[in-house]
C-alpha cells in the first residue's frame, strides 16, 4: 500500500547509499585517529524503516549534529515488505519505522511498536485536528487509547483525469475507470491490495450492500468483502484488464502517459496530478489534468505515520526518538517533504505555502478525509490473491 | 618446510579431498542448499493473513498444477522462454559468427562491447528499454515525427516482453556461441568444400554441429532466466502480459502467500531442471568435436 | 596434358603471392612443389583445389577450364597438412563424407569405403572418432577421404609434416605405391626435398612467388638451373669470389685458394662469382696423395651418419668445407691433414648479380 511504487532507480540508489555508508565507516576505521575511533563509539544511532521520498538529507544532518546521533535509513515499497522486516526480528534492527492506514494498529497488536508519549512532541500542536484522537483513531492503542504514533502525511487515490478528454460528470464516479468507451486510455497502479479495494467500492454499491451487515459486524470497508462480491470484484477486474494501456509500475510511467495525453484516466495518489500542474504553471504544453479525490460511491485514503519500535526501551534513546518526531513534524520540514514528495501533509503548512499549493495540496480539505475508506489489511490476502491471479491469467 | 605443509602431508588421500572440497561444499549448502531447503519446507505450509502457519499440507502445489491462472502463467512463460531463446540463438549467430570472421584486430573489443550493457543491472535496462518500446519512447515519437501511426504492438505486450528479453540475453547468447566459434576451426571448411559441399552444406554439415554445444549452452542460458522473468514483463508486458515469475514475485512482495509462493518457486525449479535436463539429452559429447570425450586407446 | 596452369598470378592486397606460373602435369605424374615456406607454393595448391581463385590466368583440368568452378566442382581431392578430418564424424563418416556429397547410391558408397579401408588398413578402425586414433591412422583416414571418391587429381599439403621421421619413411613409399596404383596425378606441396625427391616423378621448385625450375627430379638435383635451387636442393659448398683467368678457362678466388671452374664462364664477363659442389661429389683424402690441383686443410671433425659419414675440414683459408663419403677406407682423423678434390664438370656455377 505503498504510494511509491518501486523504481529500479530508488532501489539502485539505496544500494548505492549503503555501499557508500560502508566504505565511509572503512575509510574511517582505518584513519589511525583515536579522537574519531572514541567518537565514534560513543555515538547513539538512530535507525529507521521508511518510505524512500520521504527522506530529508539535510534536516537529518542538521539534527546529527544538534543530538551528536548518527541516523540511518533503510527503504521498503509496500506496507507488508516493512510489516516482514519487523516481524522477522526487526524490532531490533529499527527504532523508527512508518507505516500507513490500519498497519499501525497492527503492528501494535503484533507488539511491533511500542506507545509515546505525545507530551514531548510540541510540534503535535500544529497537526490538523482531522488527524489527531478523537477525529482519527488509528494511531493510538485500541484498548488503553495510548498513542502509537504520529501522523505527518495523508492523500487519497483518487482519480487524475484528462479534463480535455474526460468530463468532470464522468469522473464523479468510479465507473469511468472502466468505461468501455474509454478502452487503451486508462490505467492503474499494479498493486494488488488498491486496485481490489477500488473495485469493491463500486461493485458493492451497485449491489447496494455496502449499507447490509458487514461479515466483520462493522461499518462498510472494501477491505472486508463476502465472495460474493469478491466474484464481482473479479470480473469488474478482468472486464477492465482489456481497457488499460497498462499498469503504471512507476510514477514516471504514469507520468508520461498522461502527459503525453495517452492515457485520460487513472486513480493515483495525486502525486502525478500535481507533477504535472507544476509543469503546467511552468508554461510547458501540458493537457489539463484535474484530480476527484473521492467518487460518488466512495474513496480510499491513508495517513502515513511514524512509529518508534518496541526494541526502544525507555532510556535515552527513547528521548532522542520523540525529539526526531517532534522535528519532522516542525512546519519547515513538513513543507520540504510536500515540496519533495508531493503529499498533502497532516501539519498546517498554510503560513509557508501559497494560494495554489494551499489548494493543490488539499490544505483546506482534511474534512474530506472523514469520507474516505483507510488502507488496510485484506481480510484474506490469500483470496485476494486468487481474484487477482485470476484476473491476469484471464 | 612450514609446518603446515608438514601437517598437510600427514593426511591421507582421502582427508585432503575432504580440506579441498569442504569450501566448496560449505559455499553450496549456505548460499544454494539450505535457501533452497526452506523454500522447500514453506511450500508445504501455508498463510493466512500474512502469518506462515506450520500445518504441513500439499494445497499450495494443488493450487499451482490445478488452478487454471498459474497453469496458463507457465504456459505462457515457457511459451515466451521458448521464443525468446530461439529468436536469441537465431540473432546471436550471425553476429558472433560477423565478429568471428571480419572483427579482424577488432574481435575482442567487438564482443566486449556486446557486453558492455551487462555494467547495468537488469532494471535500469528495462527502463531504459520502456524509454525505446514505449508510447512515447524513442521509436515512437520518431515513427510519430515521420508523421507515421505508432508502433502498437510493441506498447505493452506480450511482444514488447520478448523484445525485451531478447535485448536482455542476447549477449550471453552470442558471447556463448562467439567463444564455441572461436575454439571452431575454420579450415575444417576448406576440407568439407574440396570434398563436395556447397556453402550451406558445408554449415550445416560442420560449422553447425561442431558448434552445436555452444549453441544449446546459449540457449539455456536464455531460456532458464526468461522462464523466470519477472521485471521485463512487469515493466514491459501491460495488464495482460503476466508471467509466472512475475506472480510469483508477487506472492512474496504483495500478497504475502508465501507458502503458494515457495510451491510456484519449487514447480519452477522442477520445469527448469526438466528443461535442462532434456536439452542436455541433446548434446552427444562424443560428437561435439571436443577432443578427449572419448578417450584414446 | 592433363593439369594446367596458364600463366596464374594471385595478389592478397598488396601483396603478390604468385605471378605468373605456367604448369603442365600429365596423368599418372607425381609432382612436387618444393620450397621454403612463403614462397607460394601452398597457394598454388589452394588455387589448383579451388579454395582460393586466381587474379589472372586459368587452371585447367583434363581439358576443362575449372577457373570458375567452385572446389566441389572440379573432381579434385586434397589431403591437409593438419588432416583436417571431421570430429564429430567416425571414419567410416568421414570416408562417407565426400561420397554423400556426391548423391552416390548406400550400395556403392558402401564398397568405396571397403575397398579404401582395406588398402588403407583401416577396417578396424571405421567406428572411432578422429580423437581416438594416433596420427599415422588420422594421416590415412584423410589419404582415404582423399581416395575415396576416385579424383581426377589429389592433392596433398604437406601430409606427413605432422608425423616423426619413422611413420614419414613408411608413409612415403605407401603414397607413392597408391599414385602408381590409381594412375592420377598426385600434386604434392611440400618443404622437405627429400620428401619430394624419394616420391616424385618431378619436381616444381618454387620461390618467391614464382617456379625456378620444373623437372624431372634428377636433373632438378644433378642439375639446379637457379642459384636458388642449388643452394635448395641437396647439401652444397659454396665457393664465392673474384673471377680470374687461370691456365684452362676461369678460376675463382675464393680466401686464397683457386677453384677452377673448367668450361663454366666461359662466355661470361662476370667479376665475382658462386661455385657450388654438393657434398657428396667433394672428396677426401689423406695429404699423403699426389696434392696437384687439390685444396689443403685439416680434418676437425667427423660425422657418421650411418650407411656415410661428413667430415668437416677447416682449409688452409680458414673455411670450412664439408665432404661426405661411404667409404670407410678413408682412414683419416681428426687433427690429420688432408687433401680435398671434386670433378670440376660437376661444380654448379653461377655469376654474381652485378652491383648496379
Amino acid at each position: 500500500m505503498s504510494k511509491f511504487t518501486k523504481t529500479g532507480a530508488i532501489t539502485r540508489r539505496s544500494m548505492l547509499k549503503g555501499s557508500g555508508t560502508l566504505a565511509l565507516a572503512g575509510a574511517m576505521s582505518a584513519l589511525p585517529s583515536p579522537f574519531i575511533r572514541n567518537a565514534e563509539a560513543a555515538t547513539l544511532e538512530i535507525r529507521a524503516l521508511m518510505w524512500e521520498p520521504y527522506v530529508l538529507p539535510a534536516m537529518i544532518a542538521e539534527f546529527e549534529a544538534e543530538h551528536g546521533v548518527k541516523f540511518t535509513t533503510t527503504f521498503f515499497d509496500g506496507n507488508s515488505e516493512a510489516y516482514n522486516k519487523l516481524k522477522l526480528g526487526g524490532t531490533r534492527d529499527f527504532d523508527l519505522a512508518q507505516a500507513d492506514g490500519f498497519w499501525s494498529r497492527l503492528y501494535s497488536r503484533e507488539g511491533l511498536i511500542r506507545d509515546i508519549d505525545l507530551s514531548k512532541i510540541s510540534s503535535m500542536d500544529n497537526v490538523f485536528p482531522a488527524f489527531t484522537a478523537p477525529e482519527y483513531e488509528l494511531l493510538t492503542e485500541e484498548t488503553s487509547g495510548a498513542a502509537i504514533g504520529v501522523p505527518f502525511c495523508w492523500g487519497g487515490y483518487g482519480i487524475t483525469y484528462n479534463a480535455d478528454e474526460v468530463s468532470e460528470e464522468e469522473v464523479s464516479s468510479l465507473g469511468v475507470l472502466f468505461d468501455a468507451e474509454k478502452a487503451g486510455h486508462l490505467s492503474a497502479s499494479a498493486r494488488f491490495e488498491e486496485n481490489i479495494a477500488l473495485a469493491a467500492i463500486l461493485v458493492t454499491a451497485r449491489m447496494g450492500t455496502q449499507g447490509d451487515p458487514r461479515p466483520d459486524g462493522k461499518p462498510f470497508n472494501p477491505y472486508v468483502l463476502t465472495d460474493a462480491e469478491l466474484d464481482g470484484v473479479q470480473a469488474l477486474l478482468i472486464e477492465q484488464k482489456g481497457l488499460l494501456m497498462t499498469r503504471y509500475q512507476d510514477l514516471g510511467t504514469l507520468n508520461n502517459l498522461m502527459r503525453s495525453g495517452i492515457v485520460w484516466a487513472a486513480p493515483e495518489f495525486s502525486q502525478v496530478f500535481r507533477q504535472l500542474q507544476q509543469l503546467k504553471r511552468e508554461g510547458k504544453r501540458v493537457p489539463n489534468i484535474q484530480h476527484r479525490l473521492q467518487a460518488e460511491e466512495g474513496g480510499l485514503g491513508w495517513i502515513d505515520s511514524w512509529m518508534v519500535t518496541s526494541g526502544v526501551e525507555d532510556s535515552e534513546k527513547l528521548e532522542v526518538c520523540h525529539r526526531y518526531l517532534d522535528t519532522i513534524l516542525r512546519p519547515e520540514h513538513m513543507k520540504a517533504i510536500a515540496d519533495k514528495a508531493g503529499t498533502s501533509t497532516c501539519v498546517d503548512i498554510r503560513d509557508l505555502s501559497t494560494e495554489e499549493e494551499r489548494e493543490l495540496f488539499l490544505m483546506d480539505r482534511t474534512a474530506e478525509l472523514k469520507g474516505l475508506h483507510m488502507f488496510d489489511q485484506p481480510s484474506s490476502p490469500e483470496k485476494w490473491e486468487r481474484v487477482w491471479s485470476n484476473m491476469e491469467a484471464a | 618446510m612450514s609446518p603446515l605443509f608438514q601437517g598437510w602431508l600427514k593426511l591421507s588421500e582421502s582427508q585432503r579431498f575432504l580440506v579441498v572440497t569442504a569450501p566448496v561444499v560449505l559455499f553450496l549448502a549456505l548460499f544454494f542448499l539450505v535457501p533452497l531447503g526452506s523454500i522447500l519446507v514453506v511450500s508445504f505450509w501455508r498463510t493466512e493473513s500474512y502469518q506462515l502457519i506450520t500445518d504441513w499440507n500439499l494445497q499450495n502445489y494443488i493450487d499451482v498444477l490445478t488452478e487454471p491462472s498459474y497453469r496458463t502463467f507457465m504456459l505462457r512463460s515457457v511459451l515466451t522462454a521458448l521464443i525468446v531463446s530461439l529468436s536469441c540463438v537465431a540473432l546471436a549467430w550471425p553476429i558472433a559468427y560477423f565478429v568471428i570472421r571480419h572483427g579482424g584486430r577488432y574481435k575482442l573489443l567487438l564482443v566486449v562491447g556486446l557486453a558492455v550493457p551487462f555494467l547495468t543491472g537488469i532494471v535500469l535496462r528495462v527502463i531504459a528499454l520502456q524509454g525505446v518500446l514505449g508510447p512515447i519512447g524513442l521509436l515512437n515519437m520518431g515513427l510519430m515525427h515521420l508523421g507515421l501511426p505508432p508502433f502498437e504492438a510493441l506498447m505493452y505486450t506480450k511482444t514488447a516482453t520478448v523484445v525485451g528479453l531478447v535485448y536482455l540475453y542476447l549477449p550471453f547468447v552470442t558471447t556463448a556461441i562467439y567463444l564455441s566459434l572461436l575454439n571452431f576451426n575454420f579450415r575444417l571448411l576448406d576440407a568439407a568444400k574440396v570434398f563436395g559441399a556447397g556453402n550451406m552444406r558445408a554449415f550445416w554439415e560442420i560449422t553447425w554441429p561442431l558448434n552445436w554445444v555452444g549453441t544449446v549452452i546459449g540457449f539455456a542460458l536464455t531460456f532458464v532466466p526468461s522462464l523466470a522473468a519477472s521485471i521485463t514483463p512487469r515493466f514491459l508486458g501491460g495488464a495482460d502480459g503476466t508471467l509466472f515469475g512475475m506472480a510469483m514475485g508477487s506472492q512474496f512482495s504483495a500478497t504475502g502467500t508465501w507458502s503458494l509462493g515457495a510451491a510456484m518457486g519449487v514447480v519452477l525449479f522442477f520445469v527448469a531442471g526438466l528443461t535442462l535436463f532434456t536439452i542436455s539429452r541433446l548434446i552427444d559429447l562424443k560428437r561435439s568435436g571436443f577432443t578427449g570425450a572419448g578417450g584414446r586407446d | 596434358m592433363y593439369l594446367q596452369i596458364k600463366d596464374v598470378s594471385k595478389t592478397f592486397g598488396t601483396f603478390t603471392a604468385l605471378s605468373g606460373v605456367d604448369l603442365s602435369i600429365e596423368k599418372n605424374e607425381f609432382v612436387s612443389l618444393l620450397g621454403p615456406s612463403g614462397s607460394g607454393k601452398s597457394t598454388l595448391l589452394r588455387l589448383i583445389a579451388g579454395l582460393e581463385q586466381p587474379t589472372t590466368g586459368q587452371v585447367l583440368i583434363d581439358g576443362q577450364d575449372v577457373t570458375a568452378l567452385p572446389p566441389y566442382q572440379r573432381g579434385i581431392a586434397m589431403v591437409f597438412q593438419d588432416f583436417l578430418l571431421f570430429p564429430h564424424m567416425t571414419v567410416r563418416e568421414n570416408l562417407l563424407f565426400p561420397l554423400r556429397m556426391l548423391r552416390m547410391n548406400r550400395d556403392d558408397a558402401e564398397e568405396r569405403i571397403d575397398w579404401c579401408c582395406r588398402i588403407l588398413s583401416l577396417t578396424a578402425l571405421k567406428d572411432r572418432f578422429p580423437n581416438q586414433l594416433s596420427g599415422g591412422q588420422q594421416q590415412r583416414v584423410a589419404l582415404g577421404r582423399g581416395l575415396v571418391c576416385r579424383p581426377k587429381v589429389l592433392l596433398l599439403d604437406e601430409p606427413l609434416a605432422n608425423l616423426d621421421r619413422e611413420l614419414r619413411r613408411d608413409m612415403e613409399i605407401e603414397i607413392r605405391s597408391y599414385q602408381i596404383q590409381l594412375g592420377i596425378p598426385f600434386v604434392y606441396v611440400t618443404h622437405n626435398q627429400e620428401e619430394a625427391l624419394s616420391m616424385s616423378d618431378k619436381i616444381a621448385v618454387v620461390n618467391k612467388g614464382g617456379i625456378e625450375d620444373f623437372a624431372e627430379k634428377s636433373a632438378v638435383y644433378d642439375r639446379p638451373k637457379t642459384r636458388f635451387i642449388a643452394q635448395f636442393v641437396g647439401r652444397s659448398n659454396v665457393f664465392t669470389g673474384p673471377v680470374e683467368a687461370a691456365t684452362e678457362g676461369k678460376a675463382i678466388q675464393w680466401h686464397g685458394q683457386r677453384i677452377a671452374l673448367g668450361q663454366a664462364l666461359n662466355d661470361s664477363n662476370a667479376s665475382s662469382a658462386s661455385a657450388y659442389i654438393k657434398i657428396e661429389d667433394t672428396l677426401i683424402e689423406a695429404a699423403n696423395a699426389n696434392p696437384s690441383g687439390k685444396i689443403a686443410g685439416t680434418l676437425r671433425d667427423v660425422i657418421f651418419r650411418g650407411q656415410y659419414a661428413e667430415y668437416l675440414v677447416t682449409v688452409d683459408g680458414g673455411q670450412e668445407v664439408v665432404a661426405s663419403s661411404i667409404d670407410s677406407a678413408t682412414r683419416v682423423k681428426p687433427g690429420d691433414p688432408v687433401l680435398l678434390s671434386w670433378d670440376t664438370a660437376k661444380l654448379d656455377v653461377f655469376p654474381d648479380e652485378v652491383a648496379a
